[in-house]
């Protein structure tokens, strides 16, 4: 460091200031040059991003478990298949009955997610008769409205997209992992193959094709329920959703404002 | 220092120099690698959204599937799996989709039981069956895939089922113990 | 309790209750464990340097030139480890062309460059420039060189222009004691802005960085100023040493007392994430937070710096020497303890606040033993160079503003 104060150094710098002032054309060819390395071609015609709105909604009661749309993810957007990488993945929640002589209304909740609930869940260990009540509950990206994981990065390489997705630049991201530890819901990781943050991207690259994220299109009983609130189409079922059902976000206390939004959610899920 | 009208002192003076260098090599190396298309939409590069849209999908979707097998998707559509996609039961399907040659790599009939299995976790509504309890034999002896509320006319065709099996031999098609009927679309509810 | 629902599949570290899928995997592990506490020491060596320029204290005046090298030497180092941390350490610029303002980390890499270039180097050069010039003049061959490349050219040593340095130094440390706070504080804000992870999102956490800076820092001086005079055989000055002792007991008050605080306060607002930090600190992190920070990091230390500031006329000279290094070293042990705790504690539990998964550093690999260790002790060997160029032996006593002796052998 102390070698930067060299006389040569100075002047060294000092002719770059004057030469790059006087050569601004040749400056801006070099730019553009350079910045060539970026560009990249093979994306949808046509996909204006500031012409829609795209949002996901969660019916729990719909949701049976299957662990499809865990699977199609990974098979999607090429996750590592460990069961420690997931976009999406689905969490089996069993709340006990209260224990005989307490004064608790509810019971112990135990949670698990194995592999992500891709290879299904299998029966509970908890007998039958001590269950007071259980239910799965999809996760994914939340796509905050103050999205803290966007607030973190420190070079602008994860952004609140035009059109309402939370995206990762993987082109540009330095790999800090500052966002998987901003994110609230567990949503990013590590993507140790692109040694890149990753996360859910709402399946942009079908998304602007016109085609559903693989998780929706693969749901077999609707508890995913995917659309355009620029586009709506007739009766159009997130608008029904989001009229008929009581719906809630996850952790709102930490004020992201999640756009996720789950109907039949229950206190404890976090 | 005799290009200084003003009596700056000489260690001054350099420091002024070097600041200047410093910061000067600094914009400098910002104007040239700060990427083209950045701060287009807002802080990121504005090129990511297509880079990000860019890649293949993997599943084809429904509406590929309609193409050419319009006739499965009405039956899908009158009945209880309407719902379903063709490739949740027939695996993804873009490569079919784009030379129908290559075959969907799993076909339907194998993993009724992934969905339909009872679990304590699934909601009530839902079509629940203990396997061991309700028939050991096929689920399509008694259920079209494509509409499970009708029994099919007539036992599979032998050499469709042989076809079956050589896809899928691995596929766990059936769930010894049981040997009792039990009835169809029978299910367990959870308490 | 959590009774283990969950069934062990390969790949996966033993976890117990639900952990989120994604946070099986421990994402920061050593290297930023040493990130902060490297700053740390750099941010503490300056503060108590700056006691002498700003406040006028005349005991430390022997440490004075020893914190600045210190602090210079570990600043050095302080990049590496999130250098190396990165999953592509080739973009690294970027954090300066493209820094995304809403974020503390982009902010790294101007303090870093602010405390650097404006702060410590300036201060030295300052303290510095006329030795420079004298030991380019009497100092020949490529030592020469050196030194003469170090004056960046300015050879006026004359009064008034000696003067002058004095003066723009004390203005350098003024400027720089906010500096070196906001340089730690700073980390501390890296911490305390995830409002995620309630171990870490807490606003009292740039405050408790900025005091275990200064008491590890202070700590560090006292064992490497020790340990220096040991093997250049100089007799200590114990005047020196007490004043430090003294400064070392004060700063690790405050800093328990904050530390204190935030568990009062914790246990007392009982928010959700209270059963799990309490299962944490009794269990996953028994070692390193109650036996390692509180109890022979902060309390053994307290009760050994307290018995010499209240007893001290009655404790001998050679015994309180001993009673400050022991403490010293504790204190240095305890804030990478703390320092652990915080980055690793963090990540142990699920944000689920349901469960808890597990880490095993690795031997070898990017953040294993081996390179944490390496980077430890990397800048011990910048600070040994340094001593040799710009602290010999024969001029460890340099008094303020007066002719310092030519640069001889070093030990």
């Amino acid at each position: 460091m102390s070698k930067s104060f060299s006389r040569r150094g100075v002047l060294g710098s000092l002719g770059g200031i004057v030469g790059g002032l006087l050569s601004l054309p040749v400056a801006r060819h070099v730019k553009a040059a350079v910045q060539r390395v970026f560009a990249s071609a093979g994306a949808p015609e046509g996909y204006d991003a500031t012409k829609h709105w795209w949002l996901m909604v969660i019916d729990i009661d719909r949701c049976i478990g299957c662990g499809l749309c865990a699977e199609a993810c990974k098979n999607e957007n090429h996750v590592p298949k460990v069961p420690t990488y997931f976009r999406t993945w689905i969490e089996r929640y069993i709340i006990k009955k209260p224990r005989p002589g307490t004064t608790e209304t509810r019971g112990e909740t135990l949670v698990d997610s194995p592999n992500g609930g891709i290879d299904g869940f299998p029966p509970s260990l908890v007998p039958r008769e001590e269950i007071l009540k259980s239910f799965f509950v999809p996760k994914l990206c939340n796509l905050c409205h103050q999205s803290p994981c966007t607030q973190a990065c420190p070079v602008g390489a994860t952004f609140d997209a035009p059109d309402g997705a939370v995206l990762i630049d993987p082109n540009y991201c330095i790999g800090c992992g500052f966002c998987i530890q901003a994110c609230p819901y567990g949503c990013r990781y590590f993507n140790p193959e692109t040694k890149t943050a990753d996360k859910c991207s709402l399946c942009y690259h079908r998304i602007t094709r016109g085609l559903k994220p693989a998780c929706v299109e693969i749901c077999p009983t609707g508890a995913r329920i995917f659309g355009d609130l620029k586009n709506p189409v007739p009766d159009d079922p997130i608008l029904r959703f989001v009229r008929d059902k009581k719906v809630q976000t996850l952790k709102p206390h930490l004020g992201t404002e999640p756009r996720v939004l789950y109907a039949g959610m229950d206190k404890e899920v976090r | 220092m005799a290009g200084f009208p003003l009596k700056i002192p000489p260690q001054i003076n350099r420091l002024i120099l070097l600041t200047l260098g410093i910061v000067g090599s600094y914009l400098i190396a910002r104007y040239f690698l700060t990427p083209a298309t950045f701060g287009q939409y807002g802080w990121y590069r504005g090129a990511a959204l297509e880079e990000i849209a860019s890649r293949t999908p993997v599943y084809a979707g429904k509406l590929a599937c309609d193409e050419c097998h319009s006739e499965k998707l009405e039956m899908l559509a009158k009945g209880k799996h309407q719902t379903l996609s063709c490739e949740g039961c027939h695996g993804v399907s873009s490569q079919h989709a784009a030379n129908p040659d290559i075959l969907p790599v799993k076909m339907a009939g194998s993993h009724c039981i992934r969905c339909h299995e009872q679990n304590d976790s699934r909601p009530t509504w839902y079509k629940q069956i203990v396997v061991k309890d309700h028939y050991a034999g096929k689920c399509r002896e008694c259920h079209m895939p494509h509409n499970p509320t009708e029994v099919p006319e007539e036992p599979q065709p032998a050499d469709q089922a042989a076809k079956e099996e050589k896809q899928k031999p691995e596929s766990p098609e059936k769930k010894p113990g049981a040997v009792e009927k039990a009835g169809k679309a029978e299910k367990a509810e959870v308490p | 309790m959590f009774p283990a629902l969950a069934t062990l599949v390969e790949g996966v570290p033993h976890f117990d209750g639900f952990v989120y899928p994604n946070e099986l995997l421990l994402l920061w592990s050593v290297l930023i464990v040493i990130y902060p506490y490297v700053t740390g020491l750099v941010a503490g060596a300056f503060i108590l340097a700056s006691l002498v320029r700003v406040f006028e204290v005349k005991a430390l005046e022997p440490v004075y030139r020893l914190s600045l090298l210190t602090a210079l030497s570990f600043l050095l180092v302080a990049p590496m480890p999130l250098l190396l941390h990165l999953g592509h350490p080739e973009r690294c610029l970027q954090i300066m062309m493209t820094p995304h303002l809403s974020s503390p980390m982009a902010m790294f890499g101007f303090v870093y460059a602010w405390y650097l270039m404006a702060v410590l180097l300036l201060e030295l050069w300052f303290d510095y420039r006329k030795d420079f010039v004298e030991w380019s003049r009497s100092e020949v061959g490529l030592k020469g060189i050196m030194y003469r490349i170090f004056t960046l050219g300015v050879e006026d040593v004359s009064e008034p222009s000696v003067r002058l340095d004095a003066r723009l130094g004390r203005i350098i440390t003024v400027i720089g004691i906010p500096s070196a706070f906001l340089l730690h504080g700073y980390v501390g804000f890296i911490f305390g802005s995830i409002k995620a992870n309630p171990w870490w999102g807490n606003v009292l956490m740039p405050i408790i960085f900025i005091f275990s800076a200064m008491v590890s820092g202070i700590a560090l001086c006292v064992c490497l100023y020790m340990a220096i005079n040991w093997g250049r055989r100089i007799p200590q000055d114990i005047v020196c040493i007490d004043m430090m002792g003294k400064f070392l007991f004060y700063a690790l008050v405050i800093d328990a007392g904050l530390e204190g605080l935030d568990w009062v306060h914790r246990l007392y607002a009982a928010d959700e994430s209270i059963h799990i930090l309490k299962t944490l600190a009794s269990g996953k992190l028994f070692y390193t937070l109650l036996v390692g920070q509180a109890c022979m990091g902060t309390v053994v230390p307290f009760l050994l710096l307290g018995a010499v500031q209240l007893f001290r006329k009655k404790i001998p000279t050679l015994a309180r020497e001993r009673m400050y290094f022991v403490s010293a070293a504790l204190v240095v042990l305890g804030v990478f303890a703390m320092r652990w705790n915080v980055v690793i504690g963090g990540q142990l539990f699920s944000k689920s606040l349901r469960g808890f998964t597990s880490h095993k550093m690795e031997l070898a690999g990017q953040e294993g033993w081996l390179v944490g260790l390496g980077l430890i002790i990397l800048p011990f060997v910048i600070l040994t160079v340094l001593l040799k160029y710009f602290l010999p032996a024969n001029a460890v006593l340099p008094p303020r503003g007066e002719t310092s002796a030519a640069p001889g052998h070093a030990v």
